[in-house]
C-alpha cells in the first residue's frame, strides 16, 4: 500500500480525472473532498461491505419471507 | 404493500451482484399476485432473494434516482427483503436496490446517503431504519 503524508488543502491524484483533497482534520476524522467523472463510483468502503453482507442475509431468509408471505399475504400484516 | 411488479421472466447482471459477481442470471417468478418477486440465481440454485418494488417501501424513490441519471428513466427499481431478529422485523435493502431494465439488464446500485437504509423497515409507512450504517 501506498502511503502519502497530506496536509489540508493539499491533494492526491488518482488515474485520469480523479482529485482527494484534505479538506480538514477533526481529531480523528478527516474530511476528503473527491473530484471524480460521474461514471467513478465513489463510496464507502463500509457501505459496500455491508450491502454484500445484506445480501446474503436476504438470500438465506428468502424461505422465511415466502412462508410470511404465504401466510398472510403481506409480511407487514 | 400496492405496486404490482412487471419485469422480465429473466434478469441479466453484466456485474453479478454486490460481492457475488458470478450471480448474472436470476429466474424471476411474481407471487402474491405480484406484489412481490422471487429472484433465483441460475448459476447458483441455492441463492435466491425475495423482492417489492421499492416504490412500496419508498414512495418516489425511482423517480429520484431517475432526476439524478442513477437509472433509466423506464427502469424498475426493486428492493432485496430480508428478516432479522425473533420475533422476525422484514426489512428492504434500500441502498441497494437492483434497477430493472425492460429488455431484462440489470444493475445492483450502491446508494449513498441517510435516505437509503440498508436495513428500512418494511411497513405502509415512510421507512425507519433499524440500523443506520
Amino acid at each position: 500500500m501506498l502511503v502519502l503524508t497530506r496536509r489540508p488543502g493539499q491533494s492526491i491524484l488518482v488515474g485520469d480525472g480523479v482529485e482527494l483533497v484534505v479538506v480538514r482534520v477533526e481529531g480523528d476524522r478527516v474530511v476528503l473532498g473527491i473530484e471524480a467523472p460521474r461514471s467513478v463510483r465513489v463510496i464507502r468502503a463500509e457501505l459496500l461491505r455491508a450491502v454484500e453482507s445484506e445480501n446474503q442475509a436476504s438470500s438465506e431468509a428468502r424461505d422465511r419471507i415466502r412462508a410470511l408471505i404465504a401466510g398472510t399475504g403481506d409480511p407487514t400484516a | 404493500m400496492s405496486s404490482e411488479i412487471t419485469i422480465p421472466a429473466v434478469l441479466v447482471l453484466p456485474e453479478g451482484m454486490v460481492g457475488l459477481p458470478d450471480v448474472q442470471t436470476l429466474d424471476t417468478t411474481l407471487i402474491a399476485g405480484g406484489q412481490f418477486v422471487e429472484l433465483v440465481a441460475r448459476e447458483e440454485p441455492a441463492l435466491g432473494w425475495l423482492a417489492c418494488a421499492a416504490e412500496d417501501i419508498r414512495p418516489g424513490m425511482t423517480a429520484e434516482l431517475a432526476a439524478a441519471g442513477r437509472i433509466p428513466e423506464d427502469a424498475v427499481l426493486l428492493v432485496l427483503m430480508a428478516s432479522h431478529g425473533e420475533p422476525a422485523v422484514v426489512t428492504a435493502n434500500l441502498a441497494g436496490p437492483l434497477s430493472v431494465g425492460p429488455d431484462g439488464e440489470t444493475r445492483q446500485l450502491v446508494l449513498e446517503g441517510a435516505d437509503y437504509p440498508v436495513q428500512a423497515r418494511v411497513g405502509r409507512l415512510a421507512p425507519d431504519p433499524i440500523e443506520s450504517r
